[in-house]
This record gives structure tokens, C-alpha cells and sequence, in this order.
């Protein structure tokens, strides 16, 4: 699967459970490829962007000065924070820890339904703060020439098991249905720590992943597939060692 | 939204014993949790509310009130019947600004009634509970300020809009950070009781257990629960009976010495070092049913009690907690 591949299944597998699995952070430059996602995201969930420098006014709602001074009661505008909604973060290279910090914790209390965070960072350093990303289980950053189809094609392609066949499946099996095997749980949980990766939030989030990747192959019990695309999808960019060859 | 139960918590043993602590004495001043992500600090110190015996205040006090004379008169209460409520723990979200913080003018009752009437903050709902800010280093400058004032005079002084306004709020201040965003204010630093760090376990066998408990415990959450009761029953009664007990602890005098050359040895600021040090080491001898605090409870309760109170040794490389086991080691022997 290459990476063009492996980031259509993880927005399939993000509207599979966008609450547990949190979010996207996608990496790509502006251009037609980041487009076509956002194009897609609003096409298939309930979404609201917003950037960086969005106040907390805007953020969580205030007070609705001309229209309380009109009624002559309180009235508050409506935050954007919702929810049923998943918030699109655009230039979250950009974006400040408190702003981060701010959106995980909605994350955390279910007030928004997931985050995509659009991380158009030029360089290693520039990247969408940690104390966000950290929630987001899949991280994508397809790098190459990308098809010509990428994300556009529609359901109802001849080729039965791609990804374009998936976005009617989601849902099939609600990912709250989903079993996953105890010895899958440690297995994921090793492989983590092989790739020496110290926090336990990464084990978790894969096993939601794997879930939603069960779900969305119509299984209510997790494989041995759903555990390897699931380590595929959010180990490798929270590595901090290459797994030893020898003892995997 | 239901917690994760405090005794489904695999390892962690400093964490947990610093919260059992402050909520066996909530005098010994909250507990700050430092450590990477993804170590269950947030967790922790939402399971701890399960763990709080609950409170008797009166029906309708924004301040949680035990007797009509602690309720203040813009509570307007014109009964006085008292309830049994869970005790507070009140989340300071990174976002709440000034005005939510500490109360403000109630802006519906001044258009429609023309009155000038206060609306109480956080601060209000804290009293007599716990106020928790997670990502504390991240908190603002202006809002931390506030903190620092009430934290220390337990009261609520709002002097704004043309209101004049007074209240208590007496809270155990609890946080959580990353070491990663940015280091504390030594002000702050110094308002916490106790301060733990934490880290994830780092035996395999035992990451599969938090994997596993936390994988059960959000595919069927009142299952989990259910499981779980009893012990945090158990816990929580354990604590009441702790409560009860803390009083009839007594406090040797070599104790009080040993704190002292503690303290000096380690050269930690003021006089807070030693009597949090006394306080934490009699919660934990009330904890364990034990009548007088001896030195393995110091000792116990020395690296959390005193780590964040030192003064920067720039010719010391050793982290504070590995500082303070060396100076107990000389010192308690």
C-alpha cells in the first residue's frame, strides 16, 4: 500500500469512529492533493475550519452585544466548538501550544467530534504542536505523484476491495460493536514499545484504529491485518527507534 | 461523563499515595502531577473525585456553604436547608477567562432588571472542593496572578463594574503538566503540597494492563465500573476512616527533628517544606491505622513533599527527587 493509499484508508477509518480515534493530522503542502481532502471531508462529515489565530470568543461563544442590547436579554453567540462537528485546523503548523492545548482538551471532553489538523510545515521543526497531535491517532503525509483519482472517485468502481468501495461500508459495523482479541492488545502494545514509543496513548489508539478497520472490512472481531495496518497507520510517526530486525 | 475508577489505576504508586493523601488532609495543599503525555496524569486526578468523601452544604449556596453565616449575602438564600453533595472538583480549562474565573457582573440580570448583581466564577464552585487546571504551565500569566493571590488568602475578592464583592474559596489546587511546555513559576510551584512525577510503567506486562483495563473500560464503561465498585468503596472508606483519625496521630518529637535537618540539609525555602513534610507523613500514618509517625512514613513522603522546593543546584546534574532520596539516605539514615 503506498502512502497515497494508506491516507485515503485513514480518513475512512477516521469517519469509521472520528470521536475515538480523535483525528487526521495531514501533512501536505497547499496544493491540489490537500484540496481534495478538504473537499472530501466536507463532502462526507459535518465540519467547521478554523485557523490559528481564532479567539476564544469565536472558539467557545460570547456574548451577542448588539442582539442582547436589541432583545434586552442575554443572548450568546454559539462557539464553534460542537459536538457533532469536526473542526478543520488549517495552518496547524502555525498553531500556538495554548491554542493546542485548548483543542485537546475539547478533544478529550467530546465537545467537538474530531480535529483534522491541516499541517502545511515546510521543515522538520514546523509541525502541529505535540500536545494536540498527540490525540490525533493517524497522521498521514503522502509524499509523490498522486493518481489522478486520489479521494475524487466515487462509489460504485469496479475494483470491489479499495478504498473508494469504503466509504459505503462505514457503518456497517459501528465501530462500538467491534471485539478486539486480548492477545491483539498486547501485541500492539509491545510493538509500541519495540518502536520505543513511551506513551500509552499510542497502544490505545491503535486498537481503536484497528477496530475501525475491522468495522469497515465488515468484521465484528479484529485479524491479524487489522493489528498490522493499524501499527502502520500510528506507530511510525511517534517512533523514536526502529524496531530491532532480529528479535521482531 | 464517567470516570475511569481510581483503584483500576495500574502502578503509579506516587501518584496515587499523593492523592490519597491530600484527600485525607486537604491542608497538605493539592498535589501536582509533572510527566510526559499519555501517562494518565488527567486520569488520575479525574478517578479522585470517586475517591472524596461527599459534603454537607446548604441547598442553593454558589459557594458550597456549610452554615448560613459562610454564605454570602448576594447569595440572596432565604432558606437554609442543608444537602449532601459530592465534593467539588472544578476544572480550570486553559480558555476560562478572567471574568468566569473569578465571577462578574450578572450581564442578564443587569439588562432585564437594571440590577447590579454578581455572578459567581469558578472560583465560587471550587470552595471547599479541588480546582484542577490540566496543562498548568500552559495556563495564562494574568489568570495564574489571580490564583496565586486566592489560593493563599482563601478569598474571593472582587472589586469591578461596580461591584464590591467578597467570598470564600478555600480549594485544593490540583494540576498537571509536561515538563516539555515550559517550567512553572517558582509562586506556583510553592502552592502545591505535594508534586509527583510520573512516567509511563515501564514493564511490558504491566503497559498490557493499562492497555487492557483502559480497552474495557470504553467499550463497556458500567461493566468496568461495576467491577471496580467494591474496591473503590473500600478506598473511599479507608479515606473517611483516615479523616477521622488524623487527629489522634501524634508527632514524636525526633520527627519534628528529623524534618527540620531534613529540610536544612536539603536547603528548601521557608518553613512550608517542613510542616507539608509533617502533615503528608501524618496522613500517610493515619492511612495505614498507625497512632504516631515514625520515619518510614518520612521517608515515604520526603521525595514528594519536598522535590519542587529546592533551590537549583547548577553543580548538582541529579534530578530534585534523586537529590532528596540522597539527602534522606544521609540524614534519616
Amino acid at each position: 500500500m503506498d502512502g497515497w493509499a494508506r491516507a485515503e484508508l485513514a480518513l475512512h477509518l477516521f469517519a469509521q469512529n472520528p470521536a475515538r480515534i480523535g483525528g487526521v493530522v495531514v501533512r501536505l503542502r497547499a496544493g491540489p492533493a490537500r484540496d481534495r481532502v478538504r473537499i472530501w471531508l466536507q463532502a462526507h462529515l459535518d465540519t467547521v475550519c478554523i485557523s490559528p489565530s481564532i479567539s476564544d470568543d469565536q472558539l467557545y461563544g460570547g456574548i451577542d452585544l448588539s442582539a442582547a442590547l436589541a432583545h434586552g436579554r442575554l443572548i450568546q453567540t454559539q462557539g464553534l466548538l460542537h459536538p457533532g462537528k469536526t473542526v478543520i485546523l488549517t495552518m496547524a503548523e502555525r498553531c500556538e501550544p495554548h491554542l493546542a492545548a485548548k483543542l485537546a482538551h475539547a478533544l478529550e471532553q467530546r465537545q467537538i467530534a474530531g480535529l483534522i489538523a491541516l499541517d502545511e510545515g515546510a521543515d522538520e521543526d514546523e509541525r502541529c504542536p505535540d500536545v494536540l497531535a498527540q490525540h490525533l491517532a493517524l497522521h498521514i503525509a503522502p509524499e509523490g505523484r498522486m493518481s489522478d483519482d486520489w479521494l475524487t472517485r466515487t462509489s460504485g468502481g469496479d475494483k470491489t476491495n479499495e478504498p473508494e468501495k469504503l466509504f459505503n461500508k462505514i457503518n456497517a459495523v459501528p465501530a462500538g460493536t467491534v471485539k478486539i482479541d486480548p492477545n491483539h492488545l498486547s501485541d500492539l502494545t509491545e510493538l509500541a514499545a519495540r518502536f520505543g514509543i513511551d506513551s500509552l496513548r499510542a497502544p490505545l489508539l491503535a486498537a481503536v484504529v484497528a477496530k475501525a478497520h475491522a468495522g469497515l472490512c465488515g468484521r465484528d472481531q479484529t485479524n491479524f491485518t487489522d493489528i498490522e495496518t493499524a501499527a502502520a497507520l500510528v506507530f511510525p510517526q511517534r517512533a523514536t527507534q526502529l524496531p530491532d530486525r532480529q528479535d521482531a | 461523563m464517567t470516570h475511569f475508577p481510581f483503584s483500576a489505576i495500574v502502578g503509579q504508586d506516587d501518584m496515587k499515595r499523593a492523592m490519597i493523601l491530600t484527600a485525607i488532609d486537604p491542608k497538605i495543599g493539592g498535589v501536582l502531577v509533572f510527566g510526559d503525555r499519555g501517562t494518565g496524569k488527567s486520569t488520575a486526578v479525574r478517578a479522585l473525585a470517586g475517591l472524596l468523601p461527599p459534603i454537607q452544604a446548604l441547598r442553593g449556596c454558589p459557594v458550597n456553604a456549610e452554615t448560613p453565616d459562610d454564605s454570602p449575602d448576594w447569595a440572596g438564600l432565604s432558606t437554609f436547608f442543608t444537602e449532601i453533595r459530592p465534593t467539588p472538583v472544578i476544572d480550570l480549562p486553559l480558555g476560562a477567562t478572567e471574568d468566569r474565573v473569578v465571577g462578574a457582573l450578572d450581564i442578564e440580570k443587569a439588562l432585564t432588571k437594571g440590577e447590579k448583581a454578581f455572578e459567581p466564577g469558578l472560583l465560587a464552585r471550587a470552595n471547599r472542593g479541588y480546582l484542577y487546571i490540566d496543562e498548568v504551565n500552559l495556563l495564562e500569566d494574568h489568570i495564574v496572578d489571580l490564583l496565586l493571590d486566592v489560593a493563599q488568602s482563601g478569598e474571593n475578592v472582587v472589586e469591578r463594574e461596580g461591584l464590591s464583592i467578597r467570598h470564600p474559596a478555600r480549594f485544593v489546587l490540583v494540576g498537571s503538566g509536561n515538563p516539555e511546555e515550559g517550567e512553572l513559576r517558582p509562586q506556583l510551584l510553592d502552592r502545591f503540597g505535594l508534586s509527583v512525577e510520573v512516567r509511563s510503567p515501564r514493564d511490558l506486562a504491566q503497559r498490557i494492563e493499562v492497555i487492557k483495563r483502559r480497552d474495557a473500560f470504553e467499550t463497556d464503561p458500567a461493566a468496568f465500573m461495576d467491577r471496580f465498585a467494591d474496591a473503590e468503596k473500600d478506598m473511599q472508606s479507608q479515606i473517611i476512616k483516615a479523616r477521622n483519625g488524623l487527629s489522634r496521630v501524634s508527632t514524636p518529637d525526633e520527627i519534628l527533628e528529623d524534618c527540620a535537618s531534613l529540610c536544612l540539609a536539603l536547603g528548601s525555602d521557608g518553613l512550608r517544606g517542613e510542616l507539608t513534610l509533617i502533615r503528608a507523613a501524618r496522613a500517610l500514618a493515619a492511612f495505614e491505622g498507625k497512632r504516631k509517625i515514625r520515619r518510614d512514613h518520612l521517608r515515604s513522603v520526603s521525595a514528594i513533599a519536598l522535590s519542587h522546593r529546592l533551590r537549583r543546584d547548577p553543580l548538582d546534574e541529579a534530578g530534585s527527587s534523586a537529590r532528596v532520596a540522597r539527602t534522606v539516605e544521609s540524614v534519616l539514615g
